[in-house]
């Protein structure tokens, strides 16, 4: 098992792009890359798979108006019932209100927190900077590091021909923790 | 979906009305008008109103049942077109105003629906003054009906507003307006054909959006009243104006949108990718959402007030088997289907599925014209069979026709407007 990785180091979007798609063309996984701002097609260059936040959004969202729904008809039926204005105690069209407002609280809470969670983003998280310059001007790739030296060579050569600036070989993250406590 | 798309300078394209979409055309204009003709014999043979009706008055209008329900035919029907091409200049206006750069490729679009306006507002404003003067529309134009009417005492407070004359006024105004900065938008448009005028043009048409949309806020609201709030005078409802506007906006964006599909299924506007119709598949979408919002809040509002002056109008829809399954049926076709359907990415970017909704979505609002017009014409004399279903097929077969007439006589891609390229690249997730 590799425990490393190898950085590709660029300072230009565009020549980054290009050499996602031809890295990707030799078979190479590009495990990560990390940019200073959103790149317009990186997303499909890398083969990322679309965003599951959506359903996740949609689920959260039916559970907000159930809840407001369920709460409300507790609430003006079940437990407390008041003669407001006349009004039959279960009048739908007075729910929808809070209905709506619960769906979009739930569903928009619920993305946040699915995204921080999706990213392994948690507060007195340290970040990891591959470069200190990957969240201003440069952009990085990074691939696993191959078993046999061959390709290993062929990797680098690759990031350097489509137009890598630096390349870097590291330990990964999680083997540098288990390193230190050793 | 990902390859660059390097679409260089001038992109000539020109469409024509093809044999088989004449066909279709045709086909709509004298089936519709088949069924108009069957559904006025029915309306004026059947012994529908012969039995009862007179004797126990309910109030409203005293004009034969049959005419009633010919000029409120033909009002829906004029509005629902001309409404949807006032909203293409208010498309245009919007896009200008704010410097959107991704509707240039289907410009031509909501331009050649745009065209349609002057000789929708000319149909419309026959059937306005038709409706007024033969008392088949408005209550407060006839002086007989509204005394015997037992809001008359409601109503006669608003005379000073509700008369022929002013009525008259307004409509000319509103009229004039709307094809003064129609005509403005196409010289614009024009202009921006010509390399040398382009960008003077391009600039100017920002003053006039600007203006536009502060001038269309309160005609459109002013039309609203007039022509579909009056029917019912002693009712009022400050949302209404908000609301025939949301509706007529969804009707312009799903019948846009049908029109690109339609192009890009006759092989045209290859440079439209599925982006621009992911967009108008978002429009249409979230355009629903706020229909039912404000159709909602109108409902709401009233429904939990109470007051006796506002809540009888629907009342009167709820308490008819005809009206309320309209009512209901319309929540479902314009809020619940859009809702569902269009909810994934995938959907708004399929073609078909796209179109299916659309075609719904555009009858569902043709419904809320329905309804904001027959329970106040024709009360529970209320019908929906050949007349009306012939009616909407006649002027979808004409309105098609003009708009696809003079989609082709300009070439299908603004070639010289300055946001062309950001347009053709246009790339959404």
């Amino acid at each position: 098992m590799n425990t490393k990785e190898i950085y590709g180091i660029y300072d230009d979007d565009h020549v980054l792009l290009d050499a996602v798609k031809t890295i990707r063309k030799k078979g190479i996984n590009i495990k990560e890359a990390y940019t200073p701002f959103p790149v317009h097609g990186l997303d499909n260059a890398l083969g990322i798979k679309y965003s599951r936040l959506p359903y996740v959004a949609f689920g959260f969202g039916a559970l907000g108006t159930l809840t407001a729904f369920l709460m409300q008809y507790y609430m003006l039926v079940i437990d407390w019932p008041v003669n407001i204005g006349g009004k039959p105690h279960f009048a739908l069209p007075s729910f929808v209100p809070i209905m709506f407002e619960l769906t979009v609280l739930f569903a928009s809470f619920s993305i946040v927190g699915a995204f921080l969670v999706s990213n392994g983003l948690y507060p007195g998280k340290e970040a990891k900077l591959i470069d200190p310059r990957q969240t201003s001007d440069r952009f990085v790739l990074v691939i696993d590091t191959p078993d046999n030296q061959e390709d290993i060579e062929n990797v680098k050569n690759l990031l350097k021909n489509t137009g890598a600036i630096t390349i870097k070989e590291e330990e990964k993250e999680s083997n540098k923790k288990e390193v230190a406590h050793a | 979906m990902g390859e660059q798309h390097h679409i260089e300078g001038n992109i000539q394209e020109k469409y024509s009305l093809d044999d088989q979409t004449k066909k279709y055309i045709l086909g709509f204009i004298g089936g519709g008008l088949l069924l108009v003709i069957i559904g006025i014999v029915l309306a004026m043979v059947g012994g529908h109103d012969a039995g009862h009706g007179h004797g126990e008055h309910h109030g409203g209008l005293h004009t034969a049942v049959w005419l009633r329900q010919l000029f409120s035919n033909l009002l829906i029907n004029t509005y629902f077109f001309a409404g949807i091409a006032i909203l293409a200049v208010f498309f245009l206006a919007v896009k200008t105003v704010s410097n959107a750069g991704w509707y240039v490729v289907i410009k031509r679009v909501p331009e050649a629906i745009s065209e349609y306006l002057p000789v929708g507002l000319i149909l419309l404003g026959i059937v306005l003054l038709g409706g007024l003067f033969s008392h088949s529309l408005y209550l407060w134009s006839d002086e007989e009906a509204l005394k015997a009417d037992h809001h008359y005492h409601v109503i006669k407070e608003k005379l000073g507003y509700l008369n022929t004359g002013f009525f008259v006024g307004r409509m000319l105004l509103i009229f004039i307006l709307w094809i003064v900065f129609q005509r403005m938008f196409m010289k614009h448009s024009i202009e921006q054909d010509n390399p040398a005028t382009v960008m003077s043009s391009f600039n100017a048409s920002f003053k006039t959006g600007a203006i536009f949309l502060f001038v269309f806020a309160i005609t459109m609201s002013m039309a609203a009243w007039d022509w579909f709030m009056s029917i019912v005078p002693a009712w009022f409802s400050t949302m209404f104006g908000v609301y025939i506007f949301a509706s007529s906006w969804v009707s312009f964006l799903a019948m846009a949108t049908l029109i690109v599909l339609y192009l890009k299924r006759k092989g045209y506007m290859g440079y439209v990718n599925e982006n621009h119709i992911h967009d108008l598949g978002k429009f249409v979408f979230a355009f629903s959402i706020f229909w039912t919002y404000i159709w909602f809040c109108e409902y709401l509002l009233i429904w939990y007030a109470n007051i006796p002056e506002e809540t009888f109008y629907f009342y009167n829809i709820l308490h008819s088997p005809l009206y309320s399954t309209i009512f209901v049926g319309k929540f479902l076709i314009n809020f619940i289907l859009p809702f569902f359907v269009l909810m994934t990415r995938d959907a708004k970017r399929n073609m078909k599925t796209l179109a299916i909704v659309c075609s719904c979505v555009l009858f569902g609002h043709w419904l809320d014209l329905y309804i904001a017009v027959f329970p106040g014409t024709l009360t529970h004399e209320g019908i929906f069979g050949p007349m009306e279903i012939g009616m909407f097929l006649m002027f979808f077969g004409i309105f098609g026709y003009f708009v696809l007439n003079k989609l082709g006589q300009r070439n299908l891609v603004p070639e010289h407007h300055p946001y062309l390229e950001e347009s053709l690249h246009h790339h959404v997730f």
